[in-house]
């Protein structure tokens, strides 16, 4: 009975939102406001009616209800709850719900923030989340249903159950974590549209959807984060980031939203870039669109397209008509969108914020160029070229390393100009000890990029250092306050700048991870009991090997006995080779799966893969890593969350004022 | 008629007449538009004072000199006078 709710809900909130849409056109056209109060309820109705089935369907998945083909596609008897609830974004039509749910529950909040603010705006930014809500209705009620009946003409006993990759707690947190970053940004672009078409173009707009961006900004980085730790953890070949189609559709609108991120506290604080920003929010939203037409159409495949589906033309079509709409509307508004002031001197930290925009958007571009190569190599010649990671390498990494530079340099630069006297206190420290580190570093026997990185990240994290010391010591000297004291009032009452210095240090640090990168080493090898293999200078010896019988799988278990030269044990591992539906008759359903140990300290991980065994000579076969470095890049994450969360964290307005 | 249907009947029809329920009333005045003007200039007031704030920091941090320190405070200043009078002017127009 409920998944007819389900189907029901998902085609009333369509037809609402067709409504709704249509009365705030007619509102903004006579200004009735009974039209506009309307249709601002019809939003409301139509985000209930997608959360609605968005539960319906939830409870359908875990109540194991197998005469819906979503559920007995995705989820089986033996799949743990945990796993039957994600199982709501691990496949096509469920997935776009959960989008479609995660844009309901932002368009109410939007609603609700806005209940009594921007009266003119608000229709436009009604109309914007309507539309994007409506084409996903569209596509969920005829393309792709979540609530479509099992195609069988017998009772379906069991499902298929879930991927085991997507079997995994980080996996579980990592899409809709993502997918709040990617339709987090849906209310930004609302914003902007609703400002151009209201002609409020000024630095309004900014203030109200920087929260928003932030938010939007976190959940992105902390996804894709999670999706590094998930392949690391899981795909089993010792890497966070591939390169893959579907990390670049992540990392792309987290680029251009970096940039838009930085670029609005100067139309802030000098109504500067008005221009670029309303260019950079629009980018950033397609980008995400688009990002979600490159994992769910199925257009390339990688480990993320487990779904191969007919929807690639809709999202085409509906990126192409966003960018043509958004154009036209930016080359209309031009006049209103031009700067006041200009940028008084090259040496100034809005100039810093200017190129480091420049630098953001080339990388983007890099990025989306090598992703849709293939696409378009295909389209033309008919045969596929993929570009791969060496490519994005070559591009991004020069392009990095100086994105890394202006981390540093951009805080140390004053607004307007900076003066030889700003340069002399600024920059002397930070060069002086950044060049010592590059002898040290050379001496060492650092090379390349390496050497670059290292003493780049060394700048940045003294000039990060040093705004910290200027800041507390000038309260310190001003207010007699202790230097904790001043460091948390400091900090308090200067979130969103000192909050960016943290997420900085976080940057610092996993570009410190990512170096580590280079002295990467790998080895292959089979033992028997007993028997021992060496990398580096760490043994490797099998000490115990058994099966295992377990509820939804069967495992093979290694004993690693890990050793340094010198004898001394470090660790114990213990990779498994798991089969996943093992107790099914037809044995092309059984699915081999490597479940790896790593043992990570800040200096090394130690990653060990089982990746076959021989059961008739009782020989199990290894794939070992040693990674230099990589816990720098958790940590960095770390701080770099910690330092968002400073930054958005609200300010009493109230003490501002007061002050 | 199952009883399905008729829930599905009462869902909808709840839901549509939640919708259209203000579309019955009688006129309503729009007057926000106006109180979104001062909210607007509220809220630009609120970022200068921020900007002033942040500005004196930098000052006593030594990362700006003295003569655009004196200058930009001066400007943002100017430009929070010129946001109170028309608050004021605002406020007194809808007589607030």
């Amino acid at each position: 009975m409920t998944p007819v709710f389900g189907s029901v809900s998902i085609s009333l909130a369509a037809g609402f939102s067709i409504l709704s849409i249509f009365l705030l056109l007619f509102y903004i056209r006579n200004g009735d406001y009974r039209l506009f109060l309307s249709a601002r309820r019809m939003a409301i109705v139509v985000s209930f009616l997608i959360i609605i089935a968005t539960f319906i369907l939830v409870n359908e998945l875990i109540s194991s209800n197998f005469n819906i083909d979503y559920v007995a596609h995705h989820t089986s008897l033996e799949t743990p709850t945990l796993y039957k609830f994600s199982a709501l974004w691990a496949g096509q039509s469920g997935s776009l719900l959960f989008w479609l749910f995660i844009l309901s529950v932002f368009s109410l909040i939007t609603i609700y923030q806005n209940k009594n603010r921007y009266h003119k705006m608000m229709p436009w930014i009604l109309v914007v989340i309507l539309v994007v809500q409506l084409f996903f209705l569209i596509l969920t009620t005829f393309i792709t249903n979540p609530f479509e009946p099992t195609k069988a003409d017998f009772e379906v006993a069991n499902g298929l159950g879930l991927n085991p990759l997507l079997q995994n707690l980080t996996m579980a947190i990592h899409p809709p974590i993502l997918y709040l970053g990617f339709v987090g940004f849906t209310i930004p672009f609302a914003f902007a549209f609703a400002a151009l078409m209201t002609n409020e173009s000024g630095s309004l707009w900014i203030r109200s959807i920087r929260r928003w961006s932030l938010v939007a900004w976190l959940a992105l980085s902390s996804g894709i984060i999670l999706g590094g730790w998930w392949a690391y953890q899981e795909l089993g070949w010792g890497g966070y980031w591939a390169w893959d189609p579907v990390e670049n559709a992540s990392f792309m609108p987290w680029l251009t939203g970096t940039a838009f991120l930085h670029s609005i506290i100067i139309q802030e604080k000098k109504n500067m870039l008005r221009l670029w920003n309303m260019i950079l929010i629009m980018i950033t939203f397609l980008l995400t669109i688009f990002g979600t037409f490159l994992t769910r159409s199925g257009v390339m495949s990688s480990v993320h397209s487990f779904t191969q589906s007919p929807l690639g033309p809709f999202f085409l079509s509906f990126v192409i008509i966003l960018l043509f709409i958004c154009a036209f509307l930016i080359i209309l508004n031009l006049s209103n969108l031009k700067s006041e002031k200009r940028i008084e001197s090259l040496t100034s930290r809005e100039s810093g914020f200017l190129f480091n925009n420049v630098i953001f958007v080339t990388l983007c571009f890099a990025v989306f160029w090598g992703t849709i190569f293939p696409v378009i190599t295909e389209a033309v010649q008919g045969t596929k070229i993929t570009v791969g990671a060496p490519f994005f390498n070559q591009v991004t990494i020069p392009i990095g390393l100086v994105l890394l530079l202006l981390t540093g340099v951009g805080p140390l630069l004053a607004w307007r100009k900076t003066s030889t006297e700003n340069f002399k206190n600024n920059f002397t420290l930070p060069l002086i000890i950044a060049l010592c580190s590059l002898i040290v570093f050379l001496l060492i026997g650092f090379r390349g990029y390496v050497v670059i990185s290292l003493m780049l990240s060394v700048f940045v994290t003294i000039s990060i250092f040093m705004e910290f010391k200027r800041g507390v010591y000038s309260r310190v000297k001003r207010f007699n306050e202790s230097i904790l004291t001043a460091l948390v009032t400091l900090i308090k009452k200067n979130r969103s700048r000192y909050g960016g210095y943290f997420v900085h240090l976080g940057i610092v640090l996993m570009f410190i991870g990512f170096t580590g990168a280079a002295f990467n080493m790998k080895k292959e090898f089979g033992l028997a009991i007993n028997e021992q293999n060496h990398l580096d200078n760490v043994n490797f010896k099998l000490v115990k090997l058994w099966p295992e019988e377990r509820s939804n799988h069967f495992s093979w278990i290694a004993e690693l006995l890990v050793t340094a030269d010198n004898g001394n044990i470090i660790t114990s591992l213990r990779p498994e080779k798991r089969i996943y539906f093992h107790l099914d008759p037809n044995p092309d359903r059984r699915q081999p799966h490597s479940e790896l140990d790593i043992y990570s300290t800040m200096q090394r991980d130690i990653y060990s893969v089982f990746s076959s065994i021989d059961t008739d000579n009782n020989i199990a076969f290894f794939q070992i890593m040693i990674n230099p470095l990589v816990r720098f890049v958790w940590y960095g994450s770390y701080i770099l969350v910690f330092g968002t969360l400073i930054a958005m964290w609200p300010s009493n307005r109230k003490k501002l004022l007061l002050s | 008629m199952t009883w399905i249907s008729i829930l599905l009947f009462l869902m909808f029809f709840s839901f549509f007449l939640f919708s259209i329920w203000p579309l019955l009333w009688g006129e309503i005045v729009n007057d926000k538009e106006s109180h979104d003007l001062i909210n607007a200039l509220e809220r630009r007031k609120s970022i200068l004072y921020r900007e002033i704030q942040y500005l004196d920091n930098e000052y006593y941090i030594e990362n700006i000199n003295a003569g655009d320190y004196n200058s930009s405070r001066t400007e943002l200043v100017s430009e929070i006078s010129e946001i109170i009078d028309q608050i004021n002017l605002q406020s007194s127009k809808q007589g607030i």
